[in-house]
């Protein structure tokens, strides 16, 4: 008894570690950039002191604190997501983009930008709000096809490979449409795509960032009503029918749960790769426990901590906003992620 | 047949099991089922591979559709259920592995407690207390908060059911309990099944391959057969009215009327006699019977093997009215091999 309260009161000091570092990393966020900005003047700025620079003020306000902001509700959603789809598949290769979901949001934008240029005349990539509005509309409107597509074949098979399989090829499918797209499009307009494809915090500004926060503040909440089921899900479908759920209806729930999250975290900020699969597997060997009780919140704040992360060294000075945020996540967030879920399972023979 | 004190938890009549292939078809498994599963008794579903014991089972516990007759559960239809009430009616442990990472024997026996729980799933000091006593009527409390993924088989299978326990329904199924594990941990789960049944008055039904372990334990035997459906009745019933040996004659097996038990059923060369009683007139029989020799206290041969001898000498062989002293029931197969 005395271990496992223990072990409780381990899990509770790694939390409240977890959310000390969230918001140290969000401070440096809005104080390092290509202008640093002291601590003290950045909470000074955040309490509304109009002593500071107006520069300064601006900076904070209408880039740093957006894209700080974007980037923990992105990377929680993201976390979220991927620990939704590796519960439900069973399987610790899932994540967001594993239903095609991401790839649905990118056949949208594709549309919308590729065609706009050859059809309609208008390059978007130079329109501006209205341009990225529709971006935006149209990334949900592709991700929510293919998840729509997606719920109503898990309705039809009993297999969670069979869904798998089909969610892959489904991305198959939208990348080679991508391709033909990009084929018949001008160059600017692909030059506009591949840009949007690399993933970025900073995307969302101004009068965009009410309805993302909106939006996030709403799915994700709604995203922890689904904790028991997930937790029953593990057992697999006998054991989980067994126990009174209805499978059927659990699957769907969770991965529209994971769907919606996705489609618009992918939408405002474009494909995110590699948090949503590998933040699951952190705070398995992080906390230790399967239980959703605990690895829920664990997840949504080492998503935002890994996001967070990533965008402060995607704009480090030197860097001056060149590297896009794919890179990061990929080049640096990558490997050692790898290793450290490689150290703690070196010694397992199984997965 | 009617007995006052005997109540059927599940009648089964004129049941038809399979499966769907498409919107008209099905693949039967088997047909025409009636029978009954008594309250408070431990019944083993025997029968050989693909003759359908998993799809019974999984029928009988609503994860598929029967495809035609009746299932009542207490007396009421089993589809009148929600599958929140039969959680609390029945649980079960089936044959998946349930490696899972990080996740506590406590956690897993936890998990029984998810059709009681509210909707986040917090455990009450109720339920935590009917988790405790689970795991220590299985008798692994020293496991409580190992990792199941580093048991061995036999103790996630206790666990698995501590977990149907913890679920406190009155019928528990088990879908071939007894599979992969060595034969004293077989035993073990046999007996603990057969005290729950006992001090608990739990309906425990099982599938299974270890007919001896079955027939011993058993209140209640199913045999389930392509050609004769399912015969049910106690083992002892089953054995004297000779059910049991045709079930199992055309499959090699012998079954032995007078010890209850089976035998690999072999071709006799010879036979010979052998006098004397207890347990080594048994073993010896048993190793003659292997290498093909039968065995009578009474036919005449030309070997006689005495094994009333009671001083330091183990058994005399006679041959021919010769006289040979042998120390092991090996020194005696190669004596006979010689001799033969």
């Amino acid at each position: 008894m005395y271990l496992k309260s223990l072990l409780k009161d381990k899990n509770y000091i790694l939390l409240t570690v977890s959310l000390l570092t969230l918001v140290l990393l969000f401070g440096l966020n809005l104080a390092v950039g290509s202008v640093s900005i002291p601590f003290k003047s950045v909470i000074n700025i955040l309490l509304r002191d109009s002593q500071e620079s107006i520069v300064w003020q601006n900076i904070i306000f209408k880039s740093r604190l957006p894209q700080s902001i974007t980037a923990i509700l992105a990377g929680s959603g993201l976390a979220i997501s991927g620990l939704q789809m590796q519960t439900v598949f069973r399987n610790p290769l899932a994540g967001p983009s594993v239903l095609g979901v991401s790839s649905g949001a990118s056949l949208g934008v594709a549309f919308v930008i590729l065609l706009s240029g050859s059809i309609g005349g208008v390059v978007l990539s130079k329109v501006g709000f209205i341009g990225n509005v529709a971006i935006t509309i149209s990334a949900i409107i592709g991700s929510m096809a293919v998840m729509s597509l997606i719920l109503y074949v898990s309705q039809k098979v009993k297999g969670n490979v069979t869904l798998l399989i089909i969610g892959v090829m489904i991305g198959y499918i939208a990348s080679a449409i991508i391709g033909v797209l990009k084929f018949f499009s001008v160059e600017e307009d692909v030059k506009a795509y591949v840009i949007w494809g690399l993933g970025s915090f900073s995307r969302v500004s101004g009068n965009q960032i009410a309805p993302f926060v909106i939006m996030m503040l709403i799915t994700i909440p709604l995203s922890f009503l689904l904790i028991k089921q997930m937790n029953i899900m593990l057992l697999g479908d006998g054991y989980a029918r067994n126990l009174g759920l209805n499978i059927n209806r659990s699957r769907a729930l969770i991965i529209a749960s994971a769907g919606i999250l996705t489609a618009i975290v992918t939408a405002y900020c474009g494909p995110i790769v590699f948090l949503g699969m590998a933040v699951p597997h952190l705070c398995r060997s992080i906390f230790k426990t399967s239980d959703h009780k605990l690895l829920m919140p664990s997840v949504a704040i080492i998503g935002s901590i890994l996001a967070l992360g990533c965008n402060l060294i995607s704009r480090m000075p030197g860097f001056e906003g060149a590297l896009p945020i794919n890179s990061v996540t990929s080049l640096i967030g990558a490997p050692i992620v790898a290793s450290i879920i490689f150290k703690k399972r070196a010694n397992e023979t199984s997965e | 047949m009617k007995h006052r004190n005997r109540s059927a938890n599940i009648t089964i009549s004129s049941l038809k099991i399979g499966y769907k292939i498409d919107k008209s078809r099905y693949k039967i498994i088997s047909s025409n089922i009636n029978t009954q599963l008594y309250s408070g008794e431990l019944t083993a579903l025997l029968g050989e591979n693909g003759v359908g014991k998993s799809t019974l089972m999984r029928t009988l516990s609503s994860f598929i559709p029967k495809i035609e007759g009746d299932i009542n559960l207490f007396s009421k239809p089993i589809d009148n259920y929600s599958v929140t009430d039969i959680a609390k009616m029945i649980g079960v442990v089936l044959t998946d592995r349930c490696l899972i990472k990080n996740m506590s024997v406590y956690e897993l026996v936890s998990m029984g407690r998810a059709p009681y729980t509210n909707f986040w799933g917090v455990l009450s000091n109720i339920d935590k207390k009917i988790i405790e006593e689970s795991i220590d009527l299985v008798g692994i409390s020293n496991l409580t908060n190992r990792d199941i993924d580093t048991l061995s088989d036999g103790e996630r299978q206790k666990a698995m059911i501590a977990k149907a326990l913890a679920q406190q329904t009155p019928i528990i199924f088990l879908d071939e309990p007894t599979a992969f594990l060595d034969f004293p941990s077989k035993v073990e789960i046999m007996r603990l099944l057969h005290n729950l049944c006992r001090e608990f008055q739990k309906t425990i039904f099982l599938s299974t391959h270890d007919l001896e372990l079955a027939l011993q334990i058993a209140d209640r035997v199913w045999l389930m057969d392509k050609q004769q459906g399912i015969t049910t009745g106690t083992p002892e019933d089953l054995s004297l009215n000779g059910d049991l040996s045709s079930f199992f004659s055309r499959k090699g097996i012998e079954f032995d009327k007078d010890s209850g038990l089976f035998r690999v059923s072999n071709r006799y060369s010879k036979k010979i006699k052998v006098t004397g009683h207890g347990q080594k007139f048994l073993m010896i029989k048993k190793a003659l019977r292997r290498n093909g020799i039968d065995v009578s206290r009474e036919c005449e041969s030309n070997t006689i093997i005495d094994t009333k001898e009671t001083n330091s000498n183990f058994i005399y062989v006679y041959h021919n009215n010769k006289k040979i002293d042998v120390q092991s029931i090996d020194e005696l197969l190669w004596c006979i091999r010689d001799i033969i």
